[in-house]
């Protein structure tokens, strides 16, 4: 059984002589490539203040699975047999947490309860329940991102309002002519909320556009940043169809109050006369 | 004269100009918060390091306090090295470590050193023995303890199979007050030595703080507090030293997600404020041409033009600057509200701090966007050729 090693521990590369056979120890890549180190080299670790060091052999290396809760992570990885490290730390019969790994249709509720029952000092959980625990944090993120796009979603509203009415008040004198040569309020009430319609999707188009390329740019750098390989930003077809039919109802709503407070005009005011 | 042309001219059209505002408020709201989320996370980080009041911390390698498990196994050489330091006028030494009052886990903070600040004492008093300890108000609230109560103290959980290990009575003598507590967290203070017993840890700590000389009111100077540091990161190589700024930053880092979309979005409002007066004002000049080539043939001069363009850019960005301060001003707070809910985040954590700066910054960045966005509508406005466009547009 493998130990991940949480104690802080010094590595050095050792060109010294093995006084015992060196243990094994898998270390995490990203302290491979920056201390140089290659399968095979030996070790050595010791703890923070301690003047004894122990000697282990690379046998590997490993990259951690993306983990968002460990992202601002600074400190890194090193797995050990359980046994090694108790004899490193000087520490026995402990363990951070034990996983199991049930059998193909098992019960897993009262296994749980059967586990918790036994008031041996640990509580289990299902794995479902501590990954939704440990993302919390980015659920209220998630929320912040909410609560800034319906403030962007405002702002595009009233940016397209505004524009619509100066749109509308330039045609004024074309409608009222149309209004003049009989063409009806309903044909009239189609074309500007068709043009607005249209104006706000060649938006959302144009919007989305840019969310992909900002996507790229934002899942590159934090990639970059963080030497990680987890996607911080991802646009998917809901987004796309989200984006579409928020600009499709803005579009219409303001379209639609455009026309109405047009047609409130008094035509042979609109007309010169 | 001027002024009053272009405030009438944006009054003509109340409908646009009560959109337009509505969109350049929200870009202002939002850059201030922007602003505010920004220095909003060094404020709090700086407000809670200067509660605490310690100018150095040595940490184990990489860490930082309370981030990882990870202790100094001899903090010895590390205390001494710094008493001997004359510069230095206290340490304190701090072991952290989850021990068991019955099943219920309690976050024990083991302390050494003299006229600590670490945490303030509310009611009783302060540790004075090795049994005493003192509790936070969630810890007092959870045992059902009061002053003077016995609190029986294990390293593990209690169960079954460790019915037997040992437990240790504590006497409770006071109830404190930590800075930087995670909420409904339970805390208690206890000597360092009994924790490291109860621990088996001899000599661990889990970081240790120092004070300056000179700065008891305040910190001592940065340098003064660098060159403290470069000298026990000398000493000790391996371990990470921080002096403020670097404590500072390396806090910071962590959150630097928050930081860049602070300044990804100001970048956006400021871009949206810049495009939202540069179309209204040139769609509104295309839309008056007449009037404008009218004016310039009774004699009205360009410059008069271009400063009644400007000042309907101004008087558009100063009404949005009202509206936009209040609601940034409330914004902030619900932002706040939205981010705070976060677990870990230490009581009294802000990311956003409502301040009159940040307000002032925003509508000064998003006047000078604006007055830029009016000025080539009103340089076009100013160069209309009036004979062409009095006959087109009266003809």
């Amino acid at each position: 059984m493998g130990m991940n090693a949480l104690l802080p521990l010094i590595i050095a590369l050792s060109t010294l002589g093995r006084v015992e056979p060196a243990q094994p120890i898998v270390l995490e890549s990203a302290l491979g490539q920056a201390m140089h180190i290659a399968a095979g080299d030996t070790v050595q670790l010791r703890l923070p203040g301690a003047t004894l060091s122990h000697a282990y052999v690379v046998s590997g290396f490993y990259s951690p699975p993306p983990d968002p809760a460990g992202i601002s992570r600074t400190s890194r990885q090193a797995w050990m047999t359980l046994p090694d490290l108790e004899q490193f730390s000087s520490r026995d019969d402990r363990v951070s947490r034990v996983v199991l790994s049930l059998t193909p249709g098992a019960n897993e509720d009262s296994l749980l309860d059967a586990l918790n029952a036994t008031e041996l000092g640990f509580r289990a959980y299902r794995a479902a329940d501590v990954a939704r625990q440990s993302s919390q944090t980015f659920v209220v993120i998630s929320n912040f991102h909410k609560a800034i796009s319906f403030l962007s979603i405002l702002t595009g509203a009233a940016f397209l309002a505004a524009i619509v009415l100066l749109q509308v008040q330039e045609l004024r004198r074309s409608l009222g002519v149309l209004r003049v040569i009989g063409i009806s309020k309903r044909r009239i009430y189609t074309v500007v909320i068709g043009e607005t319609v249209l104006l706000a999707n060649v938006g959302a188009a144009a919007g989305v556009g840019i969310a992909v390329l900002v996507s790229r740019f934002v899942n590159s750098y934090y990639r970059s940043y963080f030497s990680t390989n987890l996607l911080f930003s991802s646009i998917e077809g809901w987004h796309v169809i989200l984006a579409f039919g928020i600009a499709s109802t803005v579009g219409v709503v303001l379209g639609s109050l455009a026309t109405t407070y047009l047609f409130k005009s008094d035509i042979n005011e609109v007309l010169g006369r | 004269m001027m002024a009053r042309v272009a405030f009438r001219n944006v009054m003509r059209h109340r409908m646009r100009t009560m959109f337009t505002v509505i969109a350049l408020s929200i870009a202002v709201a939002l850059l201030a918060d922007m602003l505010m989320l920004s220095r909003g996370m060094e404020k709090t980080f700086y407000r809670v390091l200067a509660s605490v009041g310690y100018e150095v911390r040595v940490c184990p390698r990489g860490t930082l306090p309370f981030t990882t498990d990870a202790v100094l196994d001899e903090s010895g050489p590390v205390v001494t090295a710094m008493n001997r330091d004359e510069r230095i006028e206290r340490t304190l030494s701090v072991l952290g470590t989850t021990l068991h009052v019955d099943s219920l886990p309690l976050f024990a903070l083991g302390v050494e050193g003299e006229r600590q600040s670490l945490y303030r004492v509310i009611a009783g008093r302060d540790v004075a023995s090795p049994n005493e300890i003192v509790l936070n108000k969630n810890a007092a609230l959870a045992f059902h303890t009061t002053i003077g109560d016995s609190l029986q103290l294990r390293r593990d959980a209690s169960s079954a199979v460790l019915a037997f290990s040992s437990t240790r009575s504590m006497i409770v003598t006071g109830v404190i007050d930590i800075p930087f507590d995670l909420p409904n967290q339970r805390t208690a203070i206890l000597p360092l030595k009994t924790v490291q017993e109860i621990r088996d840890q001899p000599g661990a700590v889990s970081f240790v703080v120092a004070k300056l000389k000179g700065g008891e009111e305040s910190f001592a100077p940065l340098d003064e507090q660098k060159a403290v540091a470069a000298s026990l990161a000398a000493k000790f190589p391996d371990l990470s030293v921080y002096s403020m700024d670097e404590l500072l930053s390396a806090l910071q880092r962590q959150l630097a997600y928050f930081k860049q979309f602070a300044l990804i979005l100001s970048t956006i409002s400021l871009l949206v404020t810049f495009l939202l007066v540069a179309v209204v004002l040139t769609i509104g000049v295309g839309e008056r041409r007449g009037e404008i080539a009218a004016l310039r043939s009774m004699g009205f001069r360009r410059r008069s033009i271009q400063s009644m363009i400007l000042s309907e850019s101004a008087l558009l960005l100063a009404m949005s600057a009202v509206f936009g301060s209040v609601l940034g001003w409330f914004l902030a707070g619900y932002l706040d509200h939205i981010l705070t809910q976060s677990p870990s985040l230490p009581e009294g954590y802000r990311f956003f701090i409502p301040a009159w700066r940040e307000i002032l910054m925003a509508i000064a960045l998003s006047g000078a966007a604006g007055i830029i966005a009016a000025t080539l509508p009103a340089i076009s406005a100013a160069r209309i050729d009036i004979p062409k466009t009095l006959h087109e547009e009266v003809v």
